[in-house]
């Protein structure tokens, strides 16, 4: 125990850093995604280099004047960079002694995905291929994911620890002990029914989601018609499945009463949240980009016309992507508090108690 | 011998991994068990839930168990590496029929194993080993997810590097097809090395100018800019921007503007096909292509209530203002190309001979084209090339009638041009002008609504197709060609003019009509008896702005 409390600011550090990585990967998420929006990935045509100069070494004055694509590409690759460097930072931090072992290892991990995820970039560059775009879109968010995860562990490393010895009976007989008037309740945290599951599916449906939505987005110039129609409604079909199990998630979650549900609550309700603003940003999405099919229906739309590349389109478009990386976010932080629920729920709640 | 095994992998303190329903998967492969010796033993039928199993153990393990088999009921293999019970549902799921479980300990060198493959991905026997294997989700979803994502990488780099060419200009082959016979399908290869000769790659495109001294296709056409707009997107060292065209156009137009862009068949309108040579909003007269100027309008303005937008933020940037000139070049580029490989299909190959058509048939390159060939294809550039150059607005001879509504409501013009409004309105009910016909009594567009998109009409009903006909139509759609929609007259009331709503852009399309749609070309009283006078156009051209702003003026009108 007392190991654990000396192990405390570790923690805490690698906490920051971790928060820290994490934060500016959604920022960077938002410049990857206006790059794709502005049509900006070969705007500079080198790689690492940006026009000859070393990366931290372009003109300020050139990068701030130059095209709009331009300072979206570079501004990507500058951010992308410093992302690395923070990244770095928690690395050296976690590998403290005093952290545990699986929190170095994860860290090492973000690290190296975040380098990959900048090769990858390097490579689309260099190779001049949309594929690999698509590819570098999709793991974006998924690089996203990992620092998240990466966050969760490090504010939770010291609590498993202290309960990990515990059984789930001792437990209950335990809190039994302390509040005899919430030990049904507790239960009732065991009885998860299969909620783990469908936030499981929930998560990996967003996967699906977002490697469809990244289709779309990179769609090749010599995609037939029905191929991009095919990718469009089946796009749709998973939204809609998404929703579905979001409204399943959210319904069931706050349904309950018992305390440890909190955590999946909290997630469940932010997740219900963004994916009712992703809805509205995805019909958003589909009339800047492509108007409304049903034009005649009344003047305001007959007579509106779509700004190419206009702010709010570009803002429109690149916000259902970076509200995508959240709702992936999300939901597999709700299905790892869901597994956890089934599983240690009960254990953690325990912990709590102890420790207040 | 007989007796009841279940096998189960230990993986962890706290969790068991049951390899039964895994090796229930493996069928008509009794279970043998390899020795140190080099022998194997066959376990006759241990039971009705372990049938078949082809594995490798440790061998000392295995040798002990094989003594003592006859009273063993439960048998827990330790597992030989972590990593085992994190990937076995996946070993499992991918290696499909021939898997086998390998399992190993210590130093033993007796093991097989054997390779995954995503060609026997079973998604359904996956999630079964995932659903069977209680999995610790703090360590298994990460990587489920990153597994999951290197995935779908690995689908999507599957034929990595797309063909980019021009589309085939598939109406035109289906058309001789249709008309003369399969022939006409061995000419493809010296159709595609003929444009290949006149104008070039998609990447480096070229004009035929230097071919014979007569085209003069450069006096339309600037190179440099339609070597800007072809290509794929990016910047040269330089600075210099290229592929224009395929970063702002080809989403809907498609590469070689064919209208058949990836999101074509989700758009209304249908995204324009430039190959057919017409335009619909022009001003250069009646059934001509448009200026170069009509095009930068409508590409820096858009077309309201379309998927076509305004790119009126490139001509305010410094550094896109060249932009919309050199995508205005290549439009024409297109469909001066696209024309030329329409008229070689339709003119030129109906009129040869089967002898020629043998010969043709035979080309493999530009190499192989014949000085007479090339001649003859070069005159057909020159045809369609006249169409394009000298064109230039049609004079504007009675502009102090056009009024800017409803600026004008309160100038001393007010009155002149609500009488001009009135005028033009009972034109618009006469059966001179005919308007009523499609846009209805009142003007909300609501009179034919029956009949399908004049654009269309080239490759289906003049080709003796009907799109409602499901069998006549299924050829067309193997092509993956878009249905045709039926026609909606503009609702007037609206005020949405999608060529514009100056008035003098109005004034044009009454006079000159709009090409490829219904609407006609008001016949002037100097060719026709049944005519209208330039300033009786203006009066309609006024009623159509009044009635954008109806609700305005309703009581004055």
């Amino acid at each position: 125990m007392l190991d654990q409390h000396s192990s405390e600011p570790f923690y805490c550090r690698t906490r920051f850093w971790s928060l820290c990585v994490a934060i500016t990967i959604f920022p960077l998420i938002w410049a990857g995604g206006l790059v794709t929006t502005n049509d900006a990935g070969m705007a500079v045509p080198d790689w690492p280099g940006t026009f000859g100069y070393n990366l931290f070494l372009y003109p300020i004055s050139t990068w701030i004047s130059g095209p709009y694509d331009l300072f979206v590409e570079h501004g990507h690759r500058l951010l992308g960079a410093f992302v690395g460097l923070l990244a770095i930072a928690l690395v050296a931090v976690a590998f403290a002694k005093q952290t545990s072992k699986k929190l170095r290892l994860w860290s090492l991990a973000l690290l190296i995905a975040i380098i990959c995820q900048g090769l990858l970039g390097g490579v689309r560059v260099l190779a001049v291929q949309q594929r690999i775009a698509l590819i570098h879109g999709c793991t974006g968010p998924l690089v996203f994911l990992l620092a998240s995860y990466v966050v969760v562990l490090s504010g939770r490393s010291r609590s498993v620890a202290i309960g990990d010895h515990l059984s789930s009976q001792a437990i209950l007989d335990a809190e039994t002990a302390i509040n005899p008037i919430d030990a049904s309740r507790l239960k009732e945290g065991f009885m998860t029914r299969g909620f783990h599951w469908w936030t499981t599916i929930l998560a990996l449906s967003t996967i699906f989601q977002l490697i469809i939505g990244a289709s779309l987005r990179h769609a090749e110039p010599t995609l037939k018609p029905v191929g991009f129609m095919a990718i469009t409604h089946l796009h749709l079909t998973f939204a809609t499945i998404i929703f579905v199990l979001t409204v399943v998630t959210f319904l069931r979650s706050w349904t309950k009463k018992a305390s440890y549900w909190n955590e999946a609550k909290r997630y469940s309700g932010l997740l219900f949240l963004l994916i009712c603003v992703q809805v509205g940003l995805g019909i958003a999405t589909w009339f800047v980009n492509y108007a409304w099919p049903w034009s005649g229906l009344t003047a305001d739309l007959a007579t509106h016309v779509n700004e190419l590349k206009g702010f709010w389109e570009t803002m429109i478009v690149t916000g259902h992507q970076a509200v995508g990386s959240l709702i992936l976010v999300t939901s597999f932080l709700l299905s790892l508090a869901a597994w956890r629920l089934s599983q240690f729920g009960a254990k953690n709640h325990f912990i709590k108690q102890v420790r207040t | 011998m007989q007796f009841e095994l279940e096998i189960s992998l230990k993986t962890s303190k706290k969790a068991t991994f049951p390899i039964i329903p895994v090796l229930q998967r493996f069928e008509a492969s009794p279970v043998y068990l390899f020795l140190n010796d080099g022998s194997s033993t066959e376990l006759d039928r241990p039971g009705a839930q372990l049938r078949h199993i082809k594995g490798y153990a440790d061998l000392t393990f295995i040798k002990d168990l094989t003594t003592a088999a006859t009273s063993l009921r439960r048998i827990k293999i330790p597992p030989p590496a972590a990593y085992m019970r994190r990937f076995m549902p996946f070993i499992c799921a991918f290696g499909g029929k021939n898997a086998g479980l390998a399992f190993t300990s210590g130093t033993s060198s007796a093991v097989d194993f054997i390779t995954p493959s995503i060609c026997n991905f079973e998604p359904l026997f996956f999630l079964r080993c995932c659903r069977l294997a209680p999995m610790n989700s703090q360590r298994m979803l990460p990587q489920t997810c990153f597994l999951l994502l290197a995935l779908a990488s690995c689908f999507s780099l599957v034929g990595c590097t797309p063909n980019i060419q021009y589309p085939d200009h598939l109406l035109a082959e289906y058309r001789a097809q249709k008309e003369v016979g399969n022939d006409y399908m061995d000419l493809k290869v010296f159709v595609a090395s003929s444009l290949s000769w006149l104008f070039g790659t998609i990447e480096t495109p070229t004009l035929p100018d230097d071919l014979r001294s007569d085209l003069h296709l450069s006096d339309v056409l600037d190179i440099n800019s339609i070597r800007r707009a072809a290509g794929p997107v990016g910047r040269n060292a330089d600075g210099i921007e290229s592929g224009v065209f395929r970063k702002h156009c080809t989403i809907c137009h498609g590469l070689g503007g064919d209208g058949l862009g990836p999101s074509a068949m989700m758009l209304a309108p249908y995204p324009r096909d430039y190959r057919r040579g017409t335009f619909k909003f022009a001003t250069s007269g009646q059934g001509k292509p448009p200026s170069h100027d009509d095009l930068v309008r409508i590409i820096t303005d858009g077309i309201p209530g379309t998927a076509m937008p305004a790119m009126a933020a490139l001509a305010n940037d410094p550094h896109f203002k060249e932009d919309i000139e050199v995508l205005a070049d290549y439009v024409v580029f297109l469909a001066i190309r696209g024309e030329v490989e329409r008229r070689i299909w339709l003119e030129f190959i109906p009129e040869l001979s089967q002898e020629e058509m043998n010969e043709l048939a035979k080309v493999r390159d530009a190499n192989d084209l014949t000085l007479e060939s090339k001649q003859q294809l070069l005159d057909i550039v020159q045809t369609v090339g006249e169409r394009w150059r000298n064109l230039a607005p049609t004079p504007n001879s009675v502009s102090s009638l056009a009024f800017q509504w409803p600026e004008d409501l309160e100038s001393e013009k007010h009155a002149e041009m609500l009488a001009s409004a009135k005028r033009g309105a009972d034109l618009f009910q006469s059966e001179t002008t005919a308007c009523v016909q499609c846009h209805g009594a009142t003007g909300n567009g609501d009179g034919r609504l029956n009949d399908f998109d004049e654009w269309t009409k080239d490759w289906t009903f003049r080709a003796g197709v009907d799109p409602r006909n499901p069998e006549q139509w299924k050829p067309l759609k193997r092509l993956g060609l878009l249905k045709p929609i039926v026609d909606q007259p503009r609702n007037l009331h609206y005020g949405a003019f999608r060529g514009g709503d100056d008035p003098y852009l109005i004034f044009n399309r009454l006079a000159n009509g709009i090409a490829g749609t219904p609407m006609p070309a008001i016949p002037r009283i100097e060719s026709s008896p049944v005519g209208l006078r330039e300033d009786q156009i203006w009066d309609l051209v006024n009623f159509c702005q009044s009635l954008a702003f109806e609700e305005t003026n309703r009581s004055e009108l």
